[in-house]
């Protein structure tokens, strides 16, 4: 408890530090919200007087303590692009985002846990050898390729589903998630693929341990072995690269996104930055950083649920 | 009838050859060439040899615990009239630690690290009496104290919930026991079971193999390459040299009346010859440690301090040329003297004194793999320590490595090599040179021969010795194994849960020792004379 304690501490520091690093680096780059809003053709000194409002004329660290303090209460300030609040533009964004990660991360779990551990009852065998081939193929297939093959194949030839048809969860909750299967499929594979590589090479690692030969001893099935064993001292390991897959995939997979023409965070960025919205861009580096974070911070605290040597 | 019988065993492994990620089978290599061995009921046999001697491998065969390209052939291999390789995977697993069981050398790596000790000691009554413990957890957990305690652990209840790196090595390996008997196996394999403990535990844990074999006749094949503790606990005794019997006969006839020359060099090996023989009479010290306290603090969550002192008021002087061993079970105070020796920790007491113009002292340490860096090449591991020290040129590096690969009798070549390439004998001349390169006039040797088997123990002390007198370099001598510490050093010092207890020539702490401890490790350790 102590421990879990210490490290949601450490969480809310390192994030406070992100998020005033973020606000300095925005502050810093030329043209400001003043700019943005009057266009760069505006009279300077209307533009010095709107700077004036909107209080961009104080020391940064003041700006940001109002920041943070609005922040803590829900408001990120307002988008200059669509003049919307910036809160409710990313939480419009978010469930498609969200959604589409977990159940990229279900597929990954799915997949790769059974296919990692396959080819591991002979290693180098041509099982084993298979799995390894089929991954790399997942790890080098680029994941807009990908997207546009499934597109094509369940799309076009097969017409499963509406290409570029996104569907609103308010409207049709059962098409929105289908619709999203593909598109989950096209984030996990490259994912998957690596995890089935890294999965597979600790358990190869393990049975190579003197306490797999004493369970062998004690009369294990190869089956009993690999669960009640060898599973227990890889997923140490596996929960942090988990972890860490997961912030990747909750920070938005903006490739894929694209390329199914899902609303999410990840497109919401794109436009945000050649736009120059510089407060949804910050709410959003800022939501990345503390999904990688918490996830690091969960992993952690699983590690240490996991693992007696580091209680 | 014996209980197992085994007949022209030969064991073989495939070489295989790494093409690109590919592996292709390229021969076979035997490594047993046709061993006979036979185990009575009640009786224990041990098996003697040096590593690579086949003995590990054939134990194993026993169990069908090898790696999977292992070939195993015999004429016969029967436990209790079942042709054990006639066996399928499903008989094995029915066998294997139900009628027979073995015990490793590594207690802390044979262990699931992750699972409780009350997990891994019932494990062994769920896979053979399923149907009788499933359901019933009371009837489960007092089979496993019952075995816990007998197997000497005092307050079997704290264990249940423990992992094993909370336990010290002793416990560990009484758990692997215990795990070992619990279903009453009428055959115990024990692989060099006491290897890695220290002398009196060792003792403890021979006297418990006694105990199970008279209690239920158990019958026990020890394998061990340390012949007094052959001597002490078996029947009858199969020396090994390269995957053939070099001899055999009952301990009688090993110890007194060895016919083999192989065997004689093992017990001379044993027993020991006399390295040692240097008289102080130089007086002033290299070296002086004056009422030395050493004091580890941890600090808790709350900001406490625990304050865990590991060495109390120690003081010895450490002569020109002299081999002053320090000798002590685990825990002792060993190591925290050798470390604040070199500098790597303070005194929290008392005063370190160097005489003038001497430097610090080098440490060669046991494990060589280990200390090594395995990313580099044995050249520029030697030359790095020079890089640091400085002022000297490229070439004069180079002719210093060389000079040192030559003292240790290694050839050029080695420079080239990585560590991993070298066997155990040469990473620790490798060790040794490193400590050299820079010429100290005190090298501290913690446990430096403990990894290696006697043959190569013979050397590396050999080689020390040499050394030592070419160069009049003084040493500090670490170790726990007393007839190591006999052959070496000029002077003792035995060290007990951080103090001196006795401190003596070589001679006198042999002959006449006075402290009660001192008195236990040597008769621990000399049982063979």
């Amino acid at each position: 408890m102590k421990f879990i304690l210490k490290k949601i501490g450490t969480l809310i520091i390192t994030l406070v530090i992100i998020s005033f690093l973020s606000f300095l680096a925005f502050s810093l780059i030329p043209g400001d919200a003043a700019v943005a809003n009057l266009g760069m053709d505006a009279d300077e000194a209307a533009v010095e007087a709107l700077r004036e409002e909107l209080g961009l004329n104080r020391p940064v660290i003041v700006q940001y303590g109002d920041w943070l303090f609005s922040a803590l209460q829900g408001d990120f300030g307002e988008s200059t692009q669509y003049h919307l609040p910036v809160s409710e533009l990313v939480a419009k964004r978010l469930p498609a985002t969200i959604t589409l990660a977990i159940y990229s991360m279900i597929i990954i779990t799915l997949v790769s846990f059974p296919l990692g551990m396959l080819g591991t009852k002979k290693p180098d065998g041509a099982m084993d050898t298979a799995v390894t081939v089929l991954s790399q193929i997942g790890m080098a297939v680029p994941q807009f390729f990908l997207g546009i093959l499934l597109t094509f194949f369940f799309g076009i030839l097969l017409n499963w589903f509406t290409v570029g048809g996104y569907v609103n969860p308010q409207e049709d909750l059962g098409g929105f998630l289908s619709f999203l299967l593909l598109p989950a499929v096209a984030v996990a594979v490259p994912k998957c693929a690596t995890m089935t590589r890294y999965i597979r090479n600790a358990v190869v690692a393990q049975k190579k341990m003197d306490y797999v030969r004493t369970a062998r001893g004690k009369g294990n099935s190869e089956k009993r072995l690999l669960l009640n064993h060898v599973l227990i001292n890889v997923m140490m390991p596996v929960v942090t690269m988990l972890a860490m897959m997961a912030a990747d995939v909750l920070a938005g997979s903006i490739v894929v996104e694209q390329v199914f023409n899902i609303p999410g965070l990840g497109r919401l960025l794109i436009t945000s930055i050649s736009n120059r919205d510089y407060p949804v861009v910050q709410a959003i580096v800022i939501y990345i950083a503390s999904t990688v974070v918490i996830m690091n911070t969960l992993a952690d605290i699983m590690y240490q649920k996991l693992d007696p040597r580091v209680r | 009838m014996p209980l197992l019988d085994i007949k022209n065993l030969k064991i073989s492994f495939q070489v295989k050859k790494d093409t690109d990620g590919f592996f292709t089978t390229i021969g076979e290599q035997e490594v047993v060439h046709g061993i006979d061995l036979y185990v009575e009921k009640g009786q224990i046999l041990g098996l003697v040899g040096e590593s690579g001697s086949g003995k590990s491998v054939s134990s194993l065969s026993i169990l069908k615990l090898l790696p999977e390209d292992a070939k195993i052939t015999a004429d016969k291999m029967e436990f209790d009239d079942i042709e054990l390789l006639s066996q399928t995977e499903a008989q094995w697993q029915a066998l294997r630690g139900d009628r027979i069981s073995m015990v490793f050398q590594e207690p802390m790596t044979s262990l699931n690290p992750v699972l409780t000790i009350e997990k891994q000691v019932e494990e062994g009554l769920l896979l053979h009496e399923e149907e009788k413990y499933k359901d019933n957890k009371e009837l489960r957990r007092e089979r496993v104290l019952a075995v816990l305690e007998e197997a000497g652990l005092s307050d079997p209840e704290e264990l249940l919930k423990k992992y094993p790196h909370q336990l010290s090595g002793g416990m560990r390996q009484r758990v692997m026991i215990a795990i070992a008997m619990i279903n009453r196996p009428e055959l115990l394999i024990a692989d060099e079971p006491t290897t890695a403990l220290d002398a009196a535990t060792q003792e403890i844990i021979l006297d418990l193999l006694k105990y199970y074999c008279e209690t239920y006749k158990t019958s026990i094949l020890f394998i061990s390459h340390d012949l007094s503790l052959v001597a002490r606990l078996c029947d009858r005794v199969l020396v090994l040299k390269n995957g053939k019997v070099v001899e055999r006969g009952t301990k009688e006839d090993i110890f007194y009346r060895p016919k083999q020359e192989y065997t004689k060099k093992l017990m001379a090996a044993a027993t020991g010859k006399q390295l040692a023989g240097v008289s102080v009479t130089n007086a002033v010290p290299l070296l002086q440690l004056k009422n030395a306290t050493i004091e580890y603090r941890e600090k808790t969550f709350f900001g406490k301090e625990k304050i865990n002192t590991a060495v109390k008021n120690v003081s010895f002087e450490l002569y020109k040329g002299e081999v002053l061993g320090l000798v002590g079970e685990s825990g002792s105070g060993k190591s925290t003297i050798s470390k604040a020796l070199t500098g790597l920790l303070p005194l929290t007491k008392g005063e370190l004194i160097r005489a003038e113009g001497t430097g610090t002292p080098r440490m060669v340490f046991q494990d060589p793999y280990g200390s090594l860096n395995p990313a580099k090449k044995i050249g520029w591991i030697l030359e790095e320590p020079l890089k640091i020290q400085g002022g000297y040129t490229k070439e004069e590096r180079k002719r210093l490595v060389m000079e040192a690969l030559k003292e240790v009798e290694l050839e050029e070549g080695h420079a080239k090599r990585y560590v991993r390439e070298l066997s155990g004998g040469q990473r620790q001349r490798v060790a040794i040179a490193a400590a050299l390169i820079q010429k100290p006039e005190i090298v501290i040797l913690d446990e430096p021969v403990s990894a290696l088997d006697v043959t190569v123990q013979g050397q590396i002390l050999e080689l020390l010795y040499r050394l030592k007198e070419e160069h009049g370099i003084s040493y500090l001598f670490v170790s726990h194994d007393m007839n190591v510490i006999r052959r070496v050093c000029d002077r003792v010092i035995v060290l007990y849960q951080g103090e001196i207890v006795e401190m003596g020539t070589t001679t006198d702490v042999f002959e006449h020792p006075e402290h009660p401890y001192t008195k236990e490790l040597l008769r621990n350790n000399m049982a063979v004379h």
